[in-house]
């Protein structure tokens, strides 16, 4: 959104930015609806393999975006959300199912019209899908040009102690009403350092 | 050896090693006199290829004054004359980006070395010749002067001129695709910047390429917003409030970046003139004015109608009448932003987006809510678009954006929505660097013979990757013009291709001059018939299905069965008619 008034956004250290959007993701855990999740893609497009194949259910994702958005509105620093998925057909993948204001520098891609392979799920995607760890974080420095983009678009904040930029990532579970893990939800902004 | 000049017209080019032509079909370099006939409010062009090169030469080329009948004359102030940059692609050295002559001083041994030349035996000029509006009606001649090292030659030019004339007025819409904020990356201490957008430098760059759009009779068309929502910084007025009550903070920078667009002051000072930009994308998306946190809510359509009244408002009050605006939704599934594909529908159930937002635009930006403004809702249709056209689709769109294949399915159609006032676009494929100049020509021609308004000649237009210069991204096709950052300007200089789009627009205008006078069927008639053609050669009619893009491919490379002797008498013909002759 273009805001009429923009907040100035007081300098943080890495390690405040973290519990902001620990802080989110906490509340996240409990407001994304896991069996939405579980129905965001329409049943013939839930293994797509390349983007035409893409198709979602609009009655589940609706919600699910507005709940994203909410939660950005939410944080008390500028950030943007992603949930990924498991795919059935290929059990070791982690792939982006939905983002919120923009992507991270791994869920940007757009599958093309043909040879799409979903991604192997990260370590911090595997912490949380596998081993259920309730809440990850990770301080990424390897994508600065990425970083630059979500500056740009004033998802960041100035940051103490910090040399160049790094990407401050906070994963938390996303569970159906069965008590499953059926997604991850990664709350995330851009540290600008000097 | 004594300093030879070849020249030839705009379909050929020449290799800069043996100066050969590299298309070879009906091309070949001619000695002088050169000689042009043009109609007037027009270019005519022409190639001189200067050689052999002596090292650390420079070349340059400097127009003298034409006389013409009576005591009339044209003068140096009337021609443009630009170096050839050459590009390497598949082993061979393909002259493609134009860099006016007065920024580098002409074809210097500094300026072949940073094209990555080693020692070419030519060097490729492109001359524009203006003829103005007001020029007498007959036979101009005069000279050029070549200068090389401290030889110099008079190479002879003899123009006739025809009393046709077009406008400004193009009549094809020719949109120069792009996505905000792509010209930045033209200029990397441009984009370094997170504030650019609303730095002075990107102002100056991006007027540049929009100025150097208008004067090739094309427009850049600049998506303002990602498949996100998000609109870049400077692309939107800012909003306040919510509900009933949201509305435009401040019109003043927004006016300020754009408003020269939209009266045409922002091209004064261009060959074409002072005349607003003929199309522009406006901001709206699914985020932008109403909020999609309320999508499906009453404030949803709440904010959409308060700031639209604003708008409608604002651009009467600025006479912005000679530009259509366009709401466009862009976002895609693949994206992963939101659920919908907004164009290119490839799941039918996705276009209730679009009967979703008929709701909120009529009432809004429908005519009758906005005259004397012209506010146009237009859709990307490919994979559905033999539904689109026939369903209640065709009751509210203004602008169908199709794929070539499928504007040449149903002329039927077409030409019945076209009368109710609709649109019809294609967006295609003029071909690459490598490919024949016969393919941007064609582009134009096709457009017109099918009776479509507009078309984009790729989906992109602006496609810089890092380096353009260098390594020009993919097949270059998506590159019609070239960041002047490489020579320390803030401006954009055109490829040969947007030259022939802008010479082939030219002929087309020449054309609907004559179709004016005679009738649209009889003069496209007399234009196929002189191609060995019938009108229904342009058409194809094997009953297309959805989503199935098979004619695409030969629909966008029919430039193949038409020679470039051809080309040429099209433009003599073109030249007949309009004269009355």
């Amino acid at each position: 959104m273009v805001a009429a008034k923009k907040k100035t956004q007081k300098s943080m250290t890495v390690d405040e930015i973290a519990a902001e959007l620990a802080e989110t993701a906490r509340i996240g855990e409990v407001f994304v609806d896991g069996e939405l999740v579980k129905e965001a893609w329409m049943p013939y497009a839930r293994e797509f393999m390349c983007g035409d194949e893409m198709d979602f259910n609009e009655v589940a994702t609706v919600p699910i975006k507005k709940t994203l958005m909410r939660l950005e509105r939410l944080c008390r620093v500028p950030c943007s959300t992603v949930i990924w998925r498991r795919r059935a057909d290929y059990p070791d993948s982690g792939e982006p199912l939905l983002i919120g204001a923009y992507g991270d520098p791994l869920s940007c891609d757009k599958p093309a019209g043909s040879g799409y392979r979903p991604p192997v799920m990260t370590p911090e995607l595997a912490a949380v899908f596998l081993k259920g760890k309730s809440r990850v974080i990770k301080v990424d420095t390897d994508h600065q040009a990425h970083m630059h983009v979500l500056h740009t678009r004033g998802i960041s904040v100035p940051t103490r102690g910090l040399k160049g930029h790094a990407e401050v990532q906070v994963y938390a579970p996303i569970k159906d009403s069965m008590g499953d893990v059926v997604g991850v939800l990664e709350v995330f902004t851009a540290a600008i350092g000097s | 050896m004594s300093l030879t000049v070849l020249w030839c017209d705009d379909w050929v080019r020449l290799d800069p090693f043996e100066g050969e032509a590299m298309d070879g079909e009906d091309q070949a370099p001619e000695a002088p006199p050169v000689r042009l006939a043009t109609g007037r409010n027009m270019a005519a062009s022409f190639q001189l290829l200067v050689g052999p090169l002596k090292k650390n030469t420079g070349v340059s080329v400097t127009p003298g004054k034409l006389s013409g009948p009576g005591r009339t004359s044209l003068g140096k102030r009337d021609f443009d004359v630009y170096v050839e940059w050459y590009h390497r692609i598949k082993d061979k050295w393909y002259p493609d980006a134009l860099v006016p002559q007065e920024v580098v001083g002409g074809s210097t041994s500094a300026f072949r070395k940073n094209a990555g030349l080693k020692n070419p035996l030519f060097a490729g000029f492109w001359i524009d010749l203006f003829v103005p509006p007001d020029a007498k009606p007959g036979s101009y001649s005069g000279s050029l002067k070549i200068r090389a090292g401290r030889e110099s030659v008079a190479v002879p030019l003899e123009v006739t001129v025809s009393s046709a004339r077009i406008t400004a007025h193009a009549t094809l819409d020719m949109s120069f695709n792009n996505y905000a904020d792509g010209v930045s990356r033209g200029w990397k201490d441009v984009n370094a910047n997170p504030r650019h957008m609303t730095s002075r430098k990107y102002l100056s760059i991006e007027r540049g390429v929009w100025r150097a759009a208008h004067d090739h009779r094309g427009f850049i068309h600049y998506m303002p917003y990602g498949h996100s929502g998000h609109v870049h910084e400077g692309f939107a007025p800012p909003l306040t409030g919510e509900g009933p009550r949201k509305r435009v903070a401040s019109w003043k920078e927004w006016d300020r970046h754009f408003g020269g667009y939209f009266d045409g002051s922002a091209f004064r000072g261009t060959r074409r003139g002072a005349v607003p930009v003929k199309r522009f994308f406006m901001p709206f998306n699914l985020n932008w004015p109403a909020d999609f946190v309320k999508f499906g809510q009453p404030g949803y359509e709440a904010e959409w109608r308060a700031v639209g009244s604003q708008i409608v408002e604002h651009f009467r009050k600025k006479k912005w009448t000679g530009t259509r605006f366009d709401i466009f939704l862009n976002h895609k599934q693949r994206y992963r932003y939101f659920p919908w594909d907004c164009e290119e529908c490839r799941f039918l159930h996705d276009n209730n987006i679009q009967r979703y937002f008929r709701k909120l635009w009529e009432g809004t930006y429908d005519r009758k809510s906005t005259r004397p403004v012209t506010f146009d809702y237009t859709l990307g249709s490919t994979w559905s678009y033999e539904d689109d056209i026939y369903s209640d689709m065709s009751e509210f769109v203004d602008v169908y954006i199709a794929n070539t294949g499928g504007t040449g399915e149903h002329p039927g159609r077409q030409a019945e929505l076209v009368r109710q006032g609709q649109q019809f676009w294609a967006c295609t494929n003029s071909g690459g660097i490598a490919d024949s100049l016969r393919a941007p020509a064609y582009t134009p021609t096709l457009m017109w013979m099918r009776d479509l308004q507009g078309f984009m000649p790729r989906w992109i237009s602006i496609d810089w990757g890092a380096d353009p210069w260098h390594n020009v991204p993919g097949d270059g096709g998506g590159t019609f013009f070239y960041p002047g950052a490489e020579f320390g300007t803030e401006d954009s200089y055109p490829s040969i291709r947007a030259k022939v789009l802008r010479n082939q627009m030219q002929w087309i205008d020449l054309l609907e001059t004559a179709s004016r006078k005679r009738g649209r069927g009889r003069v496209k008639t007399a234009a196929c018939r002189m191609m060995g053609m019938k009108p229904a050669h342009w058409f194809t009619t094997r009953g297309k299905k959805t989503g199935d893009w098979g004619s695409e491919e030969a629909a966008v490379t029919g430039w193949r069965d038409i020679s470039t002797a051809t080309f040429r008498a099209l433009r003599s013909q073109a030249v007949k008619l309009a004269s009355g002759r």
